[in-house]
């Protein structure tokens, strides 16, 4: 039976990045500030929201406006922090804001008032930021202005500077565990990749800041290397992620955020554009990261029209016997912790190389002639002197079969 | 159909729920698509139906499945679960021809040159369908059809 010659296919489908909402295409102009109207109408057209609202109503739930915290200037010698309550206290993180201390960055404490007791106020948040600020208090770098003098100088005992404090007052004394639990829990929504990506590069398109170490300046770079190539980065929630020419997954270029290499970057998405145009898939950073790096490191080109026809070999493995790029992790996964079942080990997911080392075995048995790199020889376990089992013989038995009646 | 073993072979459905009206997809690897419309049946007692049908490769029909998702994300319904379900929301009056039209295209100039439709004189396909597809990999031309 004659075998099967593959080629890649090139997807035919259009990419129109005119349909995203990309916030980041704003110009600071476009920017606008919305009333807290506008929230409160988008809220309350949301059927869940209106739904725990008419329950309120329903069952005449109200809230007093007296019950609101009160806010006190409160002399740090009477803030403790209750070991039942608090975590241990991260000095790695005490040091990253003392390294970047600006009282603009720090919020009010929150503490509880238990019983009344003014002279012992139960800490409950900002643990890390008031333990900061009064080292820098008992250090003489925080100055307060002097009554008599006028002159701003270190305060003379600096267990009586004075922090704004947001005091709950109670007599339920599980309470402010419970408190620091939903401020830190589930009451907050942390910040994450995408919004550090979104003020990194705002601050540098809107304001020519550089940031510490060129940081705003490289995410700006990555953006526009990422939206040329139909990757236009989206945080989660936002209506149009999924949509072909997004990309959801800036956490994990954030992960490599300190790879500086913007050859690098710029061949990952390059090509991922090339053979997949606009459907990004995280593992393009293992695949085409380990790929790029490999021929790199062995001095070996990674362009010209020899490396371009090896890629459309490669891209034809990967669409003829795998379909895209989260199909051939899928399957590879699978067939990864099914080698290791082999070998009587349990397995997670394997290492990003996995997918590469894979297609490359796959390469080399279609009788591929462009040099390959050594993790074709990887995921090969060798129990005795004349035993191996090959990851590959984890494949599914169609796609081998597959492999077996094809060729390049 | 490719050198593919057609044991790995699956379906993709579109669904309109008789009861509500309310359009979805799903995907089933059996290779009776009747049970897998059984269990929608049985869970709200009422006969449903698949009005279309596709066939293919397993890993084309999974990738299918997850384009479909990804692309209409923001139409899917977000009640009675805390993720996003494969049911699209009445909201956006979203019709058959709208998703059969998504799915068709996307099969074309993917390409995924496995799936393909079946016909219409099998659609829409019903509770008393059970068994139609028992041949459908020695008998294929009968069945299925390659998408425009």
């Amino acid at each position: 039976m004659p075998k099967q010659k593959i080629k890649f296919v090139p997807n035919k489908e259009k990419v129109d990045l005119s349909k995203i909402d990309d916030p980041l295409a704003k110009k600071k102009e476009d920017l606008v500030k919305k009333p807290i109207t506008e929230h409160v109408d988008q809220l309350l057209s949301n059927k869940k929201f209106k739904k725990i609202m008419d329950f309120y109503e329903a069952n005449n739930i109200t809230f007093d406006s007296e019950d609101i915290p009160k806010f006190e200037l409160r002399p740090i010698r009477q803030l403790l922090t209750p070991e039942e309550i608090q975590r241990l206290l991260d000095q790695i993180h005490a040091c990253n804001i003392l390294s970047k201390f600006d009282f603009d960055n720090v919020s009010p404490v929150c503490v509880v008032r238990l019983n009344g007791d003014d002279e012992n106020l139960q800490v409950f948040d900002t643990m890390h930021g008031i333990s900061v600020i009064a080292a820098l208090a008992k250090r003489g770098r925080i100055l307060v202005k002097n009554k008599k003098t006028g002159k701003k100088e270190p305060i003379k005992d600096w267990l009586d500077f004075k922090y704004p404090c947001w005091i709950i007052d109670t007599d339920d004394e599980s309470l402010p565990a419970v408190a620091a639990l939903y401020r830190n829990g589930e009451g907050s929504k942390p910040w994450g990749a995408y919004d550090r990506h979104r003020v990194y590069v705002r601050s540098h398109n809107f304001y020519n800041k550089p940031g510490p170490n060129g940081e705003y300046k490289l995410a700006a770079e990555k953006h526009n290397i990422m939206v040329s190539n139909n990757a236009v980065p989206l945080p989660d929630q936002h209506p149009d992620l999924g949509m072909t020419g997004t990309f959801s997954r800036i956490d994990v270029e954030a992960k490599k955020s300190k790879v500086t290499n913007m050859d690098e970057f710029k061949f990952i998405f390059d090509t991922n554009n090339k053979y997949w145009k606009g459907n990004n898939d995280a593992s393009m950073f293992g695949f085409y990261g380990n790929l790029y790096r490999g021929y790199r490191s062995l001095g070996l080109p990674t362009s010209g029209a020899e490396f371009d026809a090896f890629l459309d070999e490669l891209h034809a493995i990967i669409k003829t016997f795998f379909v895209s790029m989260p199909e051939l992790k899928t399957v590879t996964t699978k067939a990864y912790q099914d080698w290791m079942k082999k070998q009587d080990r349990n397995a997670g997911n394997p290492g990003d190389e996995c997918a590469l080392s894979v297609v490359l075995k796959i390469y080399q048995r279609l009788g591929g002639k462009h040099p390959l790199l050594s993790i074709v020889n990887s995921f090969v376990y060798s129990p005795s002197k004349n035993v191996s089992i090959d990851i590959y013989d984890s494949l599914p038995l169609s796609i081998r079969q597959h492999v077996g009646n094809s060729e390049l | 159909m490719s050198a593919t073993l057609n044991s790995d072979f699956s379906w993709f459905y579109n669904i309109v729920q008789s009861h509500n009206l309310v359009l979805g997809y799903g995907i089933t690897t059996r290779h009776d698509p009747w049970s897998r419309l059984m269990e929608y049946s049985r869970s709200c007692a009422s006969p449903q139906q698949f009005c279309n049908l596709y066939y293919g490769n397993t890993n084309q029909i999974k990738d299918l499945e997850r384009y479909v998702k990804s692309q209409w994300n923001k139409y899917r319904l977000d009640e009675f679960s805390d993720k996003k379900l494969e049911w699209l929301d009445p909201q956006y009056k979203i019709e058959i021809l709208d998703l059969e039209k998504l799915v068709e295209s996307r099969i074309v100039n993917y390409p995924y040159d496995t799936i393909k439709k079946v016909k219409n004189k099998f659609l829409p396909f019903s509770v008393d369908n059970q068994g139609l597809f028992d041949n459908i990999n020695l008998e294929s031309g009968k069945y299925l059809e390659d998408i425009a």
